[in-house]
């Protein structure tokens, strides 16, 4: 553990990790140890059966089937694989909102400069859901194939309308993929949100980094994103039709999907919806009291239950996020400054030039804590 | 005598015998022999009575069976 330092960058990847994702780290390397899917004696079928239980998990958690739980190596992994396998083949539109991670702008940005498709970006105001979506619905397009849109910003916490999106997908036939990397274990996800879920492993599921998952709809057909082994049908040059091993080349990260596991498990026993009560209610001292503080800009434009997911994005005068952070972590807490690999948010918040200083917090954050940094934030706007 | 019911996968198997094991049936998951797979690795559901019974559940739940072997008791394999 991390004396004296206090960890509000929950956003990047969740700390402290409960013990029953240790103590899962631990069987997989030590317990169980063999390669699941790749042979068939014991040890590899007994880690085989590990990753199933897992793929349940994640099944009961998500809505899905398990035979549809795809497990990658990270949301962005994830990402990558659903839009080039929708896209796999040429021509269409895709679109994308701007408020998405980079993990989404850029394989979009690639599968548009490689002549595959044509992308376009749509704009989201927050806190006004209605125009947002008639921005979405103006920029959609006879030949839009897919949409992919984050389920809530990384930069603000803001949550998108992506239910009214996903109803305006499935009546235009369009297959909609959602981002939830920031909103997965904390608020509810399923496949009545979307066509395909990916998300992180490490963040509000509590496994560690390395782990992501690519949740499909039953009867999805994608191209694959990568070829190999998959301890079936070995002596066939294609790759098998069926998922999840379809989308599974190569040794599974079976620590991770342990933990995984294990992670999903924890956010069942303490239960999502209090999970996410409490960590707004830090969040959301840390939002009113920053709003009190001169020469502060908090970026987010509100943040009611519901609306937001625990994060807090602020501003001080002119003043790159990047070096605030410093500043900060010099105090002993943890915060991301900078523009956290969101491209395109900027522009509609209006901190290209600063980028900014993200506050994210998780289960064990104290108002004790949070009013300290409320202090620090205060001297740092101060001092100028 | 045991019967192998071949599935499409392992994660297959694995979904097909947590279905039988709602019914009371015992399956185990084996790698399927070669002389039987064909196409390379795979993955089938080991069945000790009701085999008929149990292809019929796995093919309502969607569980493509693709083929039906007698399989001999030999140690190791009846767990």
């Amino acid at each position: 553990m991390n004396g004296g330092i206090v960890y509000f960058d929950q956003a990047a990847t969740s700390y402290p990790k409960p013990p029953a994702v240790v103590r899962a780290v631990n069987q997989a390397l030590i317990q169980f140890g063999g390669n699941p899917g790749h042979g068939g004696h014991q040890m590899a079928m007994r880690a085989a059966g590990q990753v199933y239980r897992t793929r349940e998990e994640a099944a009961r958690f998500f809505g899905a089937e398990p035979e549809n739980v795809v497990f990658t190596a990270s949301c962005t992994h994830a990402l990558n694989m659903a839009l080039k396998g929708i896209m796999s083949v040429k021509g269409g539109h895709l679109l994308a909102s701007m408020y998405d991670h980079n993990a989404s702008l850029r394989p979009a940005a690639a599968l548009a400069l490689k002549g595959v498709c044509t992308v376009g970006f749509f704009p989201v105001y927050e806190g006004e859901p209605q125009r947002t979506l008639a921005a979405f619905r103006g920029m959609l397009q006879p030949d839009t194939r897919c949409v992919v849109c984050t389920h809530a910003s990384n930069v603000t916490g803001a949550v998108l309308p992506i239910r009214e999106i996903y109803e305006i997908c499935q009546r235009e036939g369009i297959v909609f993929i959602l981002d939830a990397a920031q909103t997965a274990g904390v608020l509810p996800v399923s496949l009545r949100d979307a066509d395909i879920i990916c998300t992180a492993g490490h963040k509000g599921l509590l496994g560690i980094q390395g782990s992501g998952m690519m949740i499909l709809r039953p009867g999805l057909r994608l191209g694959t994103l990568m070829e190999g082994g998959t301890g079936i049908r070995s002596l066939e040059r294609d790759m098998p039709e069926d998922s999840p091993e379809r989308f599974e080349a190569g040794t599974l990260g079976f620590p991770g999907i342990m933990a995984l596991g294990a992670g999903m498990r924890e956010v069942r026993r303490m239960g999502r919806e209090r999970i996410y009560a409490s960590e707004m209610a830090m969040a959301g001292r840390f939002y009113r009291g920053l709003c009190a503080i001169p020469g502060v800009r908090v970026v987010n434009r509100g943040f009611k239950m519901g609306d937001y997911v625990p994060v807090v994005s602020f501003c001080i005068g002119d003043r790159d996020g990047g070096s605030i952070s410093e500043q900060l972590s010099a105090y002993g807490f943890m915060l991301r400054g900078g523009y956290h690999c969101a491209g395109m948010i900027h522009d509609l918040v209006g901190t290209r030039k600063t980028g900014t200083v993200r506050f994210a917090c998780g289960r064990g954050a104290t108002p004790a804590q949070v009013d300290a940094l409320l202090k620090v934030v205060k001297k740092i706007a101060a001092d100028g | 005598m045991q019967t192998l019911l071949t599935v499409k996968s392992l994660t297959y198997a694995q979904k097909g015998q947590r279905l039988l094991e709602q019914y009371w049936i015992h399956a185990s998951v084996i790698r399927t022999p070669e002389q039987i797979a064909r196409r390379g690795c795979s993955y089938a559901l080991l069945v000790r009575n009701d085999s008929d019974r149990a292809a019929k559940l796995l093919e309502q739940a969607g569980i493509q069976v693709l083929g039906r072997y007698a399989y001999p008791l030999r140690q190791g394999t009846d767990r």
